[in-house]
This record gives C-alpha cells, structure tokens and sequence, in this order.
C-alpha cells in the first residue's frame, strides 16, 4: 500500500498493511529546508517543496499542510503578526464590541493573500503526488474558534455569559460562512481531506453544555459542506477532551485530531467504531524534548491501546516544534512501521 | 452586620456578580455586586484586610476549587475575576498604605513568542485575590524582562504561561536564565499543553493544571 491507500483505507476502518502515519511538521519541514516562517508562508512553490523534502527523509504516508494557523482570521481582517521565524499570530480581535457586527461586511475570504497562497501549495502537492501520498490541506478555525479571534479570547469568553444568543449565533453564522468558504476553495486543490481547530471550545475553556450549545451545531455544518465538496474532514481539538468525545461524534467528522491529555483509553472505547483517530504523541514533552526512548516508549504504548482498530492514524497530537530532532520523528515512524 | 456584608461580597465573588447593572448571574439580578458592597464595607469602616481575608478571599476559593473540579468553566471564572477586579480596584489605595498587607509578589506572564493571555490573566486574577501582588509583565515576554521585575520585587514568584506547543519550549530557556541569574528563585509553570513532567524536564519548582492548585502552592511556600 502506498501512503494514500493506508489513509484512505484508516478513515473507513479497513486494514492497513503497516500502521499509516501523517506528520504535523511544518514548522520542522521549513526548518530542515532552511526556510524562515517568512520565506515559508509567501511562497507556495516553496512551501511544496519543504514538503517534499520531509516526506523523502521520514517516508511518511499524509502530509498536514499548514500555514501559521491565523490565515482565516486574517482573511476576515483581524491584525495578524508575521514574525520572522515565528508563525503568524494574533493578539486583538477587530471586533471591539459584540453590537460591531451589524458593520461587518460580507467577506470573500479568496481574495485574501495568503489564502491563495496556501491553495496553490496543496495544489501543487495534490498535483506532484496524485495518488501516493495522502493531502490534507488544513483550513484554520472553526466558526466558535474564529469567533474567538474575531472578539479577542476573554471579550468572546464573556460574551457566551453577557450576549444574547441571537448576537451570539450572527457571529457565529458570520464566521461559518468564513470558514465554509475556506473548506470548499481548499476541496477545489484536489486535496484528500479539509480540517479545521476548534480548541477554544473544549472543555479548557467552555463547558460540555456550552460546547453544544455554541460550538458543536457549527462544527456540523462545516462538516457538511466539506462531505458535500466530496472531500473527508478532520476536526482537531487540543487539550483533554474526554468530557465532550461523544458530542463531538455529532459532527459526523470522520476522524477527531486529539492531543496527548485526552485518556487514550476513553477515546478507543468511544469512537473506534465510526470515527478515526488522529495522533496523539505529546509533541513537545516527548517528540521534542525527550530521549529516543521515551518516545519509543509512548509510540508502543499507543500502538498497543489502538491496535484492534483500523481507524487510527499516528500523528503527533498538534504541531510539532521547530526543534524536535530528527532521530526522534524517525523513531516514532520507524516504531509505527515495526509495530504492524 | 458586618459579617453578613462580607459574606454577601463573597457570594458576589462566587458567582460573578460585578455589580448592580450586570445582568448576570440571573438569580441576583438588580442586586449589588461586589462594586457597590466593597466600596460600602470601606465606608462602614470595616478594615480593608478583613474585607480581602474574610469577603474576597473565601469567595475566590470557591471559584478555584469549582474550577478545579470542573463546576464551572473559563467564562465563569471570568465574570468572578472581574468581580474582584472591581472590589480590588477599591482595596488597592490600602494596599500602598500599609492598612492591608498581601501575602508576597507573583510575576507573570505569557513566554516569549506566546501571544495567548487568556489562561495568564485568570491565574493572575485568582492570585491576587487570594491576597498577592502581583505583576503582569504581558505576553511574549523573555527572560531579561522576568530578571528585571525579580530583581524590582526581590523574592518574587515567577509564573511562565503558554499556550502552544511550539512556544511552551522557550519555558526550557527562560527558566535557566532566571536561575542562573537570581539563584533560589522559584518558577511555576502553566498552560493548555504543560504537564509535570514537561516541568521536570525544564528545571521548573511547579506545574499547576488549573489556578487553584498554584494558588495552594503559593500558600504553603508563604507559610
């Protein structure tokens, strides 16, 4: 099987000849090739390239393309900040208030810069690989997320206890239809499957009922318009989630991207049936900064929680740091390719 | 009298009640709030250290404790820090004069590269109303600035924040260079993506999952 046959077969639970694996590295992927945030995020060619670069080194099976992680938000006018070695981030939000909406003006988020440059790159790579390796073009927030930046993060926290639902629900249509747009332009590159991050809606921040209530009927939506653009959807949510997996079934994604601090066990015995699992190796406690050991260690570990499901795909469990080593990536790859 | 004043201050403060025109929360609406209660404690002329020990304080624990066993979640916490902000706001010229002592210094703030500040300024809030000073230095803050409010505010507890897994690795750095530089000094860490064992590995005294557990940590250091 090649890389795209192990994905593609892992998101309908059919078996895979080894254990498929997808990288969140792009931070790494530019560092190897050389190339600052800045370089990385203003050239599409360029952004292929440190792609194809990684995947020739560590042979993995899905590339994550990922840019920065506030594009969408940019896309929509909140200020972003382009470090140089940095990805880009934002602080403020451009909505001063929750009234500000009524002045918000309809938005073509493809008209924005790094939108298309983002596009291009996927394109690029669906075009160079076609049917070998597995194309994921992610496409930044989720509606509540989006929102989030939108407002600032503590102004949207209390806005979900001071607003009234009908401002709340603009906004938030506001930022599903942001975000639509981003899922069907990024279908139209060819790519294999379309993600979006939702982490302020996990319970970190919000509670299981406000997840329902504000984040989870959004999610759903954006997930039915990447199934009707014929493409699969991810949805990532960091952080320990264990409290809202089975609300998050109700999104009909069909695979959940979770980090290292959501019980593994509970994910397994909720979701190995119908939805795949994507991660969820500590990224930086252990791929970054710990011993070939330990992340041997963990791989196995989680190798051997997951191993009577075919709905699972290795990865870390969010981005990985710029720093990793590489004997600790191959580790985990090299573990993955023994375990089956 | 003056024990049922306070102890309405603490309700105010454990269920984010900021004042007479929040609408929230719904079962005390048109009821004062912590603005209106704390500046009348001060005028009835209730020491300023029992209105923080005795009304604050207890009503800030709750919120930790609740937020630590997952009662309530970040917007409720916040509407409850907000209500101590107010009733601070009137506690603070007692502050400077000596008439309410706080219990040591805390300086924070989100690690250098980091622009998140959501999770810093609700340790920030429940630290100082759990009676500390504290100093927030921002986001995207390096070692020099942490070294140079240490060395403003001698004996002073760092808290390094993060939010991502690609910033919470400058912890590593920032935590060396304030040891190096001011030796004994202690160092908590927090944030979505730290755990204790990351914590272990940098050199760093503490990892706190929630604002509660470093609140209880700084209480047994000072006792």
């Amino acid at each position: 099987m090649n890389g795209y046959e192990r994905i593609s077969a892992a998101l309908k639970g059919e078996k895979t000849d080894k254990v498929p694996v997808m990288l969140h590295n792009f931070m790494m992927a530019a560092k190897e090739q050389g190339v600052s945030m800045t370089q990385y995020r203003n050239n599409p060619k360029l952004i292929a390239e440190c792609f194809i670069a990684s995947v020739d080194k560590y042979k993995f099976d899905g590339i994550l393309v990922d840019i920065d992680t506030v594009t969408l938000a940019g896309a929509v006018g909140v200020p972003v900040d382009f470090p140089e070695n940095d990805p880009a981030r934002t602080h403020s939000g451009n909505l001063e208030n929750l009234e500000d909406f009524v002045n918000l003006k309809p938005q073509k988020i493809e008209n924005y810069k790094y939108i298309q440059i983002w596009l291009e790159a996927v394109r690029l790579l669906k075009e160079y690989y076609k049917d070998e390796i597995y194309v994921r073009g992610n496409c930044d927030q989720a509606p509540f997320s989006l929102a989030s930046m939108m407002r600032g993060a503590q102004n949207w926290m209390l806005d979900l206890m001071l607003g009234t639902d009908e401002q709340l629900n603009v906004l938030l249509d506001y930022c599903t239809d942001g975000s639509s747009q981003f899922i069907r332009l990024m279908a139209q590159t060819g790519c294999d499957m379309v993600s979006n991050g939702d982490s302020p809606a996990g319970p970190e921040m919000i509670s299981p009922e406000m997840y329902l209530k504000f984040a989870m009927p959004y999610e759903k939506k954006i997930v039915d318009v990447a199934h009707q653009a014929g493409v699969a959807y991810t949805l990532h949510i960091c952080g320990n989630t264990d409290v809202i997996l089975e609300h998050m079934l109700l999104t009909g994604a069909d695979a959940f991207e979770l980090d290292y601090k959501t019980d593994i066990s509970r994910i397994y015995n909720t979701i190995r049936n119908t939805t795949s699992l994507i991660g969820n190796i500590d990224p930086s406690g252990v791929l970054a900064l710990g011993t070939v050991d330990s992340v041997r260690k963990k791989t196995m570990e989680l190798l051997s929680l997951y191993q009577h499901s075919n709905r699972f795909i290795l990865n870390s469990g969010c981005a990985l740091p710029s720093s990793t080593p590489s004997e600790n990536l191959k580790m985990m790859i090299e573990t993955a390719r023994e375990f089956r | 009298m003056e024990q049922e004043l306070l102890q309405k201050i603490s309700e105010c403060i454990e269920f984010g009640k900021i004042n007479i025109a929040s609408p929230y929360p719904p079962q005390m609406k048109g009821q004062e709030g912590a603005d209106e209660l704390t500046f009348k404690a001060l005028e009835q002329g209730i020491n300023p250290q029992d209105i923080l020990t005795l009304g604050l304080m207890p009503g800030m624990e709750k919120v930790g404790r609740n937020f630590s066993e997952k009662k309530i979640f970040v917007p409720q916490m916040l509407m409850s820090a907000k209500a101590m902000g107010t009733a601070l706001l009137h506690l603070k010229p007692h502050f400077l004069s000596g008439a309410a002592k706080q219990k040591g210094t805390f300086i924070i703030g989100t690690v250098l590269g980091d622009l998140h500040d959501i999770g810093k300024n609700l340790v920030g809030m429940m630290v100082e109303g759990s009676g500390y000073k504290v100093i927030d230095l921002g986001v995207d803050v390096n070692s020099e600035k942490f070294i140079i409010a240490l060395k403003e505010n001698p004996g002073g507890v760092v808290g390094l924040s993060a939010l991502l897994t690609t910033t919470m690795t400058n912890m590593e750095l920032i935590t060396k260079e304030i040891k190096e530089a001011i030796p004994g000094t202690i160092v908590t860490i927090g944030g979505a993506p730290v755990n204790e064992d990351f914590c272990r590995k940098i050199g760093a005294d503490n990892y706190s999952p929630n604002p509660q557990g470093l609140v209880d940590f700084l209480n047994k250091k000072n006792a």
